[in-house]
């Protein structure tokens, strides 16, 4: 028979296995401090300066609408400063952020919400994606649509073009969960970057996930 | 209270509690990265409102993550369900049966089904090994439902039991008699 005693003593054996492997980096104190203070000025910013601010933004977008502005001084160098939209030297749209001292170019679909660019105290963020691949003339399309981790708002689906990949059949479409990393903490690398390794010659569902890495690894420094 | 005075309380605490915090975390939402996220908007709250969890800074900071649960829990039942992949199955160690291996993860898959204020109390009775007044205090409960929830938490636990790896378990109990 299995008594209670067995069922919780079994029950905190599976937890312990269960979480054995699962460590907090070193320096969270400091990461959390830092969003602290960065939320503490920027709840001040929105108290007191809003009114000027949404001004400024106002008079900036009349003035200068296809130029972007420059950072207007981070005080940390992670907190997100600024962000406006422009093109990519390929025409398409594209949203620029200020973070880090780094100007990031994201491509529309993939929302930057200030929440998104915290600091993250953790070395990447999963942002959970949902992706549907299919082979067409060699060439593997990618309709990704990307959740915010904590609110859990969709952005626009974002359809992206990648390959030719060896080993992609007919029988490979499907969906599969990939995973958007933006690794922070001092070296932020941030932009939508698509690579992908084949992985046999019919990849199942599980490989397919394994197979699409959405990083997002592209930098553009000042 | 200025935050920055208390560099060096909130540092031993984070330092103390944060791998704890994470593995509760982990175990309530079942996805590393969300508790990754739990933990440090958890810490967050706490940093915010330390004059007041100064006095018990583990006990509200577990608090906050019970709730960042609920809430997270809430905002993923309206989103359609990820798949799970294989990458994130842990295999069993050299020192483990298989058996026992197989009975964990039964048991997991189980308390993964479970609702979440049951599954809440579970993990934070018997992993955190909190009092029953502490786990109400946590959930913001009474005691009579803690205790409640726990004895129907059991009973699902071991119905799923006797239905997948019951017999995995008297296997084991069996060779651990003879040895």
């Amino acid at each position: 028979v299995l008594t209670d005693d067995n069922l919780t003593a079994l029950l905190q054996e599976a937890f312990e296995a269960a979480t054995k492997d699962l460590h907090a980096p070193n320096g969270l104190a400091a990461h959390i401090r830092r969003n602290h203070r960065a939320q503490r000025r920027r709840a001040m910013l929105a108290r007191g300066a809003l009114p000027l601010a949404i001004l400024a933004v106002f008079a900036a977008a009349v003035i200068t609408p296809s130029v972007m502005t420059s950072s207007p001084g981070a005080s940390h160098p992670n907190q997100a400063t600024a962000t406006s939209t422009r093109s990519t030297p390929t025409g398409e749209p594209a949203q620029v952020v200020h973070l880090a001292g780094y100007r990031f170019t994201l491509p529309v679909g993939v929302r930057a919400a200030p929440s998104c660019l915290m600091s993250r105290a953790f070395p990447t963020r999963a942002i959970a994606t949902r992706a549907r691949a299919q082979q067409a003339t060699g060439f593997a399309c990618l309709t990704m649509s990307v959740y915010h981790s904590r609110t859990g708002i969709p952005t626009r689906a974002k359809r992206i073009r990648i390959g030719p990949y060896q080993g992609w059949t007919a029988e490979s479409p499907g969906e599969a969960k990939v995973g958007v990393l933006i690794p922070t903490g001092g070296t932020h690398r941030i932009l939508l970057v698509v690579t992908a390794q084949p992985v046999g010659n019919t990849p199942t569902l599980a490989q397919l996930g394994r197979m699409i890495r959405v990083g997002l690894a592209h930098r553009f420094h000042n | 209270v200025r935050f920055e005075h208390l560099d060096g309380e909130f540092d031993d605490f984070v330092k103390e509690s944060s791998n704890s915090l994470l593995r509760t975390a982990y175990l309530l939402v079942g996805d590393p990265g969300h508790a990754e996220d739990l933990v440090q908007t958890a810490l967050l709250r706490t940093a915010r409102r330390w004059s007041v969890a100064q006095t018990n800074p583990s006990a509200y900071a577990r608090q906050v993550v019970a709730n960042l649960a609920k809430d997270s829990w809430r905002n993923r039942s309206r989103r359609p369900a990820e798949t799970v992949l294989d990458d994130l199955v842990t295999y069993p160690d050299d020192d483990g049966t298989h058996a026992r291996f197989l009975l964990r993860q039964t048991l997991l898959r189980a308390v993964a089904t479970l609702p979440l204020r049951q599954r809440s109390v579970l993990v934070l009775r018997f992993f955190d090994e909190m009092s029953i007044e502490e786990t109400a205090a946590a959930l913001g409960c009474s005691v009579g439902t803690v205790k409640s929830q726990t004895h129907h938490a059991l009973s699902r636990l071991r119905t799923a039991l006797a239905h997948d790896g019951l017999d995995a378990w008297k296997d084991e109990e069996t060779c651990r008699a003879d040895r």
